[in-house]
């Protein structure tokens, strides 16, 4: 629910118990105001009654449709009125009627109970009439009003809403979003601001990319120098068993070194701003993938599963989503056991990798970091799972890692998975 | 043959040099862009090593000159940026390969060797180890005249170990040689000893003497039988 949503929600909530309490009163009022008069047109018509009683011994009896006297041997104290419904034969309905029982006196001085009563039907219209009004009255001032707020709130908000919107886009390695001017201060202030937090993050994004570019291209070269001379001393035949050992360790740490340094220059390079994310052939991409691994996958004897559920519309740039798929399968061989096996299947909005490999030795929750390796003597440096959640979430993807059924899983997916259901939660492995 | 080495880094430079003069190259060097650019224009020579960085210019200009004055030599690239931009960049200048650092020495040579071989047009060249025959650009090995079977990884490992015969390589080169990147992100020992096991076998069964010998510890090195 947005902001203008919630604004008149709270609103409409506020005015329904206001119209309904509101009309309530004014009915309750004019009912009061319109008894009253009744009230005292039925004391008039017993004052003239009674002088003529006085007068003349004669009352008048009255039955018509809307008017009734009557005039019983009897007593009472002071006059009382009573409502009353009395079925007409002619309307074939029940008749609302304001009866007043007067004390009078017959000209012999004996007392009577003079009943004098009016139909209802008409005032009890009008009071439904006026009620109705006030209503209608209450109800359209306070549509007026919403809308009015809403038309109020939508055009206040405007600079809001388009810098929010500008925030979305904002990567550090893109162009600076122009956020819009307002002359309400709060927004000035907050435009201000973002504009200076992201003109420090653009600078520090940059700082680093050169920083790892530079870091890296200058360890190449004592790099080269190392392995040259290695490839040169190896040539010496006067190399014994504990030489060959001191010179093979040196060869193991300068591989170590080099994957390293391809690996954090892969890395920048997925931050870099480039091509857009765009319509994926997936399955192309696995295929090739699968081909480069045929070697090792051979080695391990994997058996290798590939499910094409749905067509997959992630979307991602050409060039990270080879490296995605790459760094994912190569993980999944790699953390094998002999005679394992391996599954990839794409759906709709999700990618998932399943496949067998001894326990994790790190925490799931630190799977995912740069330099978190399971071995760590192992001479990987522990990019390649860092590599995939940097061009997941570089590209509003969400991954996690699940163990399910004895097997290792990693889940890629368009929506975030601890919303979308608790089985894809991140689970410590048993 | 004739190379022109220009590097700037002092180490890598005399690594190098040494390594293709053992190979019964000569080898001439330049350590910036001025004295490569006079080297370059003055001298002929059959290939050019060619770093990027330079002090005082960038080594991709010195490619783009020789290409404009039309000269033919065989050009390597040979840089620590490693970025595609500058690969590419570089091949549309004209250079025929690009070799990003650290790479190894025989690497180095292999690439070398492939490139003469590509400008001489020396379609049937071949590298004879004993009574082996070896014709890259056929892909066939071939034991007195007759086809040896190889699969492709057997031949590139053959390969590789022929056009540096008696050298030895280090795994960690051969390796990278025959699966690329793939190599430096898998543990490949074993593998490697099961295809040169396989190669040996399917040498020795055709007659050939044993040539590829296991240097303890270190990698293997094809020589001529005594």
């Amino acid at each position: 629910m947005n902001l203008l949503q919630r604004t008149a929600s709270y609103q409409a909530l506020l005015a329904i118990p206001m119209v309904v309490l509101g009309t309530a009163i004014g009915y309750g009022l004019v009912r009061h105001m319109v008894t009253r008069e009744v009230d005292e047109a039925l004391a008039d018509h017993a004052t003239s009654v009674q002088q003529r009683l006085r007068a003349t011994d004669q009352g008048l009896e009255i039955t018509a449709p809307d008017v009734l006297v009557r005039i019983v041997p009897g007593s009472i104290a002071v006059a009382q009125f009573s409502d009353t419904v009395i079925y007409d034969s002619l309307e074939a309905e029940d008749i609302p009627w304001r009866i007043g029982r007067f004390p009078a006196m017959k000209a012999d001085g004996g007392p009577v109970v003079l009943t004098i009563g009016r139909s209802q039907l008409e005032t009890d219209d009008l009071v439904f009439g006026i009620a109705l009004s006030i209503a209608a009255v209450l109800v359209l001032f306070t549509l007026g009003t919403l809308l009015l707020f809403r038309w109020l709130s939508a055009r206040l908000w405007r600079p809001f809403h388009a810098n929010l919107q500008a925030m979305e886009r904002f990567r550090p390695d893109g162009p600076s979003p122009s956020l819009a001017s307002s002359n309400v201060d709060e927004f000035a202030g907050m435009a201000r601001a973002l504009d200076g937090m992201m003109a420090n993050m653009r600078r520090d994004f940059t700082a680093q990319k050169r920083f790892t570019e530079q870091a890296a291209h200058e360890l190449r070269t004592p790099l080269a120098i190392l392995r040259g001379r290695l490839d040169q001393l190896i040539q010496s035949s006067a190399m014994g068993e504990q030489e060959a050992d001191v010179i093979q360790g040196m060869y193991t740490a300068c591989e170590r070194m080099g994957r390293t340094i391809t690996d954090m220059l892969l890395l920048a390079k997925v931050g870099e701003t480039g091509t857009p994310a765009e319509e994926v052939d997936w399955q192309r991409i696995i295929r090739d993938e699968l081909a480069l691994l045929k070697d090792p996958i051979a080695e391990r004897g994997l058996s290798v599963q590939v499910n094409e559920g749905e067509r997959c519309g992630i979307q991602l740039p050409p060039m990270q989503a080879q490296l995605l798929v790459s760094n994912l399968l190569r993980n999944a061989v790699q953390h094998n056991v002999l005679g394992g096996s391996l599954a990839i299947s794409t759906k709709q909005d999700d990618i998932t990798v399943r496949n067998t490999g001894p326990a994790l030795s790190v925490d799931p929750a630190t799977l995912f970091d740069r330099f978190a390796k399971g071995d760590p003597s192992s001479s990987s440096a522990g990019l390649g799972l860092s590599m995939v959640k940097e061009i997941v979430e570089r590209n509003g993807l969400h991954v996690a890692y699940r163990e399910k059924d004895g097997l290792h899983e990693i889940f890629i997916s368009r929506v975030d998975p601890t919303h979308a259901s608790n089985t894809a939660a991140v689970t410590t492995p048993q | 043959m004739k190379v022109l080495l220009i590097e700037d880094e002092t180490e890598l430079r005399r690594s190098i040099r040494q390594y293709l003069q053992e190979e019964g190259h000569l080898v001439e060097s330049a350590n910036d862009f001025p004295s490569a650019m006079e080297k370059a224009r003055l001298h002929a020579y059959d290939a050019m090593l060619v770093d990027i960085t330079l002090p005082k210019g960038n080594g991709l200009d010195i490619v783009r000159a020789l290409r404009k004055a039309n000269n033919a030599c065989g050009i390597i690239i040979i840089s620590a940026k490693g970025s595609l931009d500058d690969k590419v960049l570089g091949l549309d200048l004209g250079a025929d390969d690009y070799l990003p650092k650290p790479f190894h020495l025989p690497e180095l040579v292999a690439r070398l060797r492939a490139l003469v071989r590509r400008k001489q047009a020396k379609a049937q060249d071949s590298i004879r180890v004993g009574p082996l025959r070896i014709v890259p650009d056929e892909r066939l090995a071939e034991v007195d005249g007759t086809r040896v079977d190889l699969t492709g990884t057997e031949f590139d490992l053959l390969h590789f170990l022929a056009v540096n015969k008696g050298r030895v390589l280090s795994r960690s080169a051969i390796l990278e040689h025959v699966w690329g990147d793939l190599a430096e992100r898998m543990d490949r020992d074993d593998f490697l000893y099961a295809h040169i096991k396989n190669l040996r076998r399917k040498l020795a069964g055709h007659g050939c003497p044993e040539s590829i010998k296991t240097v303890y510890g270190l990698g293997y090195r094809m020589s001529d039988p005594a």
